[in-house]
């Protein structure tokens, strides 16, 4: 197990550094760099060869590539091109942010996701089971931007302002004011991602229910509720957490839109902020940590797996 | 005659109570109604750094007014009148000005401001090792030096009339010279004498500023705080406004800006701006180079019907040149029609009368350029001009066709003086010449370079105009309309004009009524 991890960890590593140099490889195709976008239409020949000059920006790209990933190496995440901020204080801000976002959602994923998914296999092809799978259905179907903008019209409208429309409030702001401006984008999140795990656990449980251990199980006399908690669950859930693993990746980093709608500050907008200036210090520690916790979710989730069923042995 | 103890007291108490209402009710009572509360400004993009020296963005730019001063500001007729500098002079034609301080304004840090913080900060705006984008734009400044404690001498390489007015930009405010050693730092903290003091900033996020004790302006500023915020959704942001989350929405966009007036205790404000987008008409090659072609295509625009599908109708009518009633040297021309027979002979006498196909760029942001490329795209085929639209990102259009001498569309906000924009549009060398009409023409840009030898404001005036003439008949670009500045409020936000330019909002006599929902912040 302990050689299992070890490996795994190496090859995260692997990944990671793969990551950097296909991000850095990518910026550089695009055309403009942070000195042009900085100076915008007011740019001069001269003031922006000395913008390069200064950022280092006029480097061979290797030498470019090789300073950053030796600083990274050392602990210096280096600073800002756009807003001339060290770039580790930006993106532990943004990551918190993003963070309490994610974990909201996931949460209420869960706890809602997965009942509802157990029901529709309990009650297969009978109305709940159409109703529930229709329903997530219809909430994945749906663009995010517009999920978001009708719960803003709906729940933050001046005639009902049970929730801020927008932004962010910090913990020490009071824990009332910081829960209240997460729900609304939690909420939108909820609905796009239930579908998955609705469906995930619906099917999930409906093949573990045909399995002959169930059937036994049945027939010694165990309750329904005895059999779906204890034998069916266990089994049926595996597949779910792999999901569980990608969608926190996916909520870390690629909920712009959400962000954009609610003027969230996370991830995801600092990424396209960073695209956007090409501000490539910012762009590539934003897309190593998000990176970092796909790779690491998914490594949890492996592990996760051994422990919920025995069987399956890392070694 | 003895006086008792009594007698004086009453006599000197009502002398007392004579001089306390002449000199302070008005004051007291104004202030304790007037003071407090945070004032909560959203805005739909652009909030990077700020650093005076280098910010480009409208949303830097009114944070930083908030926390810095120029020497000058812009009257609502854009006139300069007195800010950290309390009067001025000109010497030897325009070429030497003198500006004298304000006495006793102080720093946020502690420090009086002198003379030598006004040469620190042009001698490094003007530094080419800074690079700060609008070092062209700052007139052509020789030297910068200390005359005493309180006063500041420029010396100009030619004659430069409408300094005083230039030196509002954004990009002049005035930072206390210890501040400008870490041009780094500068882009998170502030070493200014304004009416606010920087409190926090996340930059892409917010900025918040409080309120400045020792300010020059006794009394001012009356909020205790503003709060700058960045809504990437402008639906979101209306909405914001409307749950009364944000007082004050400046740049509304158009279409959105009738949804403010509909909201009962809310305000929608409007005034001519100088904001335009354009399209180059790259004079330096066919089909442009051809003066004939230029005014078929400019003949082609319905310009009213042009402003009315694009912006709304919220603006003022274009005729080819980029002075708008928004400028102090403005002088009105008669309005442009479309003509459409007109357009087409002038192609066949340029030899087009099977028309000409050409590629028309326009960056996606902000949206109105596409809009004018796709608007001008229809009005001008009949006359035989195919354009070939294409539409990309910013960054794109920055590296690869912006100031290239292609056909594209510009976009550019108001200047301080007519003088900025035209050399910036037209001049070869302090401007860049977008249309690349400035060879072929250099009579023209003689007009541009001997108004800046003229003082007086009406002689200007006319100079100008025969200028605007030249550029509606023969110049290079297509300029349908300006666009209104829009902002939208709560009849709560009391005092507060809208500027022509909208980042120079100036917050330092605006208040809060009582029924504000952030009045005791």
């Amino acid at each position: 197990m302990t050689r299992y991890a070890l490996r795994r960890l190496a090859s995260i590593a692997l990944i990671l550094l793969l990551v950097s140099v296909i991000v850095f490889a990518a910026v550089h195709v695009l055309p403009g760099n942070a000195a042009t976008l900085i100076l915008g239409e007011y740019a001069t020949p001269e003031a922006v060869r000395t913008l390069e000059r200064e950022m280092g920006l006029d480097r061979p790209l290797l030498a470019q590539y090789a300073s950053w990933i030796g600083s990274v190496v050392t602990g210096d995440w280096g600073v800002s091109l756009a807003m001339k901020q060290p770039v580790a204080a930006i993106v532990a801000a943004r990551l918190r942010n993003s963070a309490f976002l994610a974990l909201a959602a996931l949460t209420v994923v869960v706890i809602v996701g997965i009942p509802l998914g157990t029901l529709a296999a309990l009650r297969r092809g009978r109305p709940v089971d159409l109703a529930i799978v229709t329903a997530t259905y219809v909430g994945v179907s749906i663009p995010e931007f517009v999920t978001g903008l009708a719960l803003l019209l709906v729940l933050a409208s001046p005639s009902v302002g049970w929730f801020p429309t927008s932004g962010y409030a910090e913990l020490t702001s009071g824990v009332g004011a910081w829960a209240r401006h997460l729900v609304l984008p939690a909420m939108t999140l909820t609905i796009v991602l239930l579908a998955h795990i609705v469906r995930q656990t619906r099917s999930g449980v409906a093949d573990v229910l045909a399995a002959p251990y169930i059937r036994a199980a049945r027939l010694k006399g165990a309750s329904t509720r005895r059999i779906v908690l204890r034998h069916a669950l266990r089994n049926a859930l595996l597949p779910t957490i792999t999901v569980l693993a990608l969608d926190l990746g996916y909520l870390m980093g690629g909920i712009v839109v959400v962000e954009e709608v609610f003027a969230y500050p996370g991830m995801g907008r600092l990424i396209i902020y960073a695209v956007q200036n090409r501000d490539v210090p910012l762009l590539q520690m934003c897309a190593l940590v998000v990176a970092s916790v796909y790779v690491l979710a998914n490594f949890a989730a492996d592990l996760a797996y051994a422990w919920l069923d025995p069987r399956i042995r890392y070694s | 005659m003895r006086m008792s103890r009594r007698a004086f007291l009453k006599a000197t108490g009502l002398v007392g109570a004579t001089a306390i209402p002449a000199l302070e009710p008005v004051s007291v009572l104004a202030q304790s109604e007037k003071h407090g509360g945070l004032l909560r400004v959203s805005v739909t993009f652009g909030l990077s750094t700020l650093n005076p020296i280098m910010h480009i963005s409208g949303a830097e730019w009114m944070a930083t007014k908030w926390m810095y001063n120029n020497l000058t500001r812009l009257n609502a007729k854009r006139e300069p009148v007195p800010d950290l500098a309390e009067s001025w002079s000109a010497a030897d034609g325009a070429r030497v000005w003198t500006f004298k301080l304000r006495q006793g304004v102080r720093f946020h840090h502690g420090r009086e401001l002198t003379a030598d913080d006004v040469v620190a900060t042009f001698t490094t705006l003007l530094d080419p090792k800074t690079a700060s984008p609008y070092r062209g734009e700052v007139g052509p400044i020789d030297r910068v030096e200390t005359v005493d404690k309180s006063t500041v001498r420029f010396t100009m390489r030619a004659p430069f009339s409408v300094f005083p007015a230039v030196v509002a930009v954004p990009n002049a405010r005035i930072v206390a010279r210890e501040g400008l050693a870490d041009m780094k730092a500068l882009a998170a903290r502030e070493f200014g004498t304004g009416p606010f003091k920087l409190k926090e900033f996340v930059p892409g996020d917010h900025v918040t500023v409080e309120r400045f004790a020792d300010y020059f302006r006794k009394a001012e500023p009356y909020l205790d705080g503003v709060t700058l915020r960045v809504f990437p959704d402008p639906a979101t942001e209306l909405t914001a406004f409307k749950s009364k989350e944000i007082d004050l929405i400046s740049g509304v966009t158009p279409d959105l800006f009738s949804e403010v007036g509909k909201q009962p205790g809310a305000e929608g404000l409007a005034v001519a701006g100088g904001t335009f987008a354009a399209v180059t008409l790259p004079s330096d090659k066919p089909p442009f180079n051809d003066s004939r072609v230029r005014e078929a295509l400019k003949l082609c625009v319905d310009r009213k019907l042009m402003l009315a599908a694009i912006n709304s109708g919220q603006g003022e009518l274009g005729v080819d040149h980029p002075v708008s009633s928004a400028y102090a040297a403005y002088s009105p021309l008669p309005p442009r029609a479309a003509n459409i027979d007109r357009a087409r002979q002038l192609m066949k006498d340029a030899g087009l009368a099977n028309g000409v196909s050409v590629k028309l760029y326009a960056a996606n942001s902000p949206p109105i350029r596409e809009r004018i490329a796709v608007v001008l795209k229809e009005m001008a085929q009949p006359v035989g001009f195919n354009f070939d639209v294409e539409v990309m990102a910013y960054d794109r259009y920055l590296a690869q066709v912006w100031n290239k001498g292609a056909m594209y569309v510009v976009y550019y906000a108001t200047r301080p003086t007519a003088d900025a924009i035209l050399m910036k549009l037209y001049h070869p060398k302090e401007g860049l010449d977008e249309g690349r009409w400035a060879p072929a023409h250099p009579n023209a840009i003689r007009l541009l370079e001997q108004a800046r030898e003229i003082v007086e404001p009406e002689r200007l005036r006319r100079h100008y105009a025969e200028f605007l003439k030249i550029s509606r008949d023969e110049g290079p670009y297509m300029l349908p309309f300006f666009t209104n500045e829009l902002n939208g409020k709560w009849a709560y936000v009391r005092d507060y004009r809208l500027s022509p330019s909208s980042s120079d909002m100036v917050l330092d006599d605006v208040w809060l009524a009582a029924d504000a929902p952030k009045k005791k912040a």
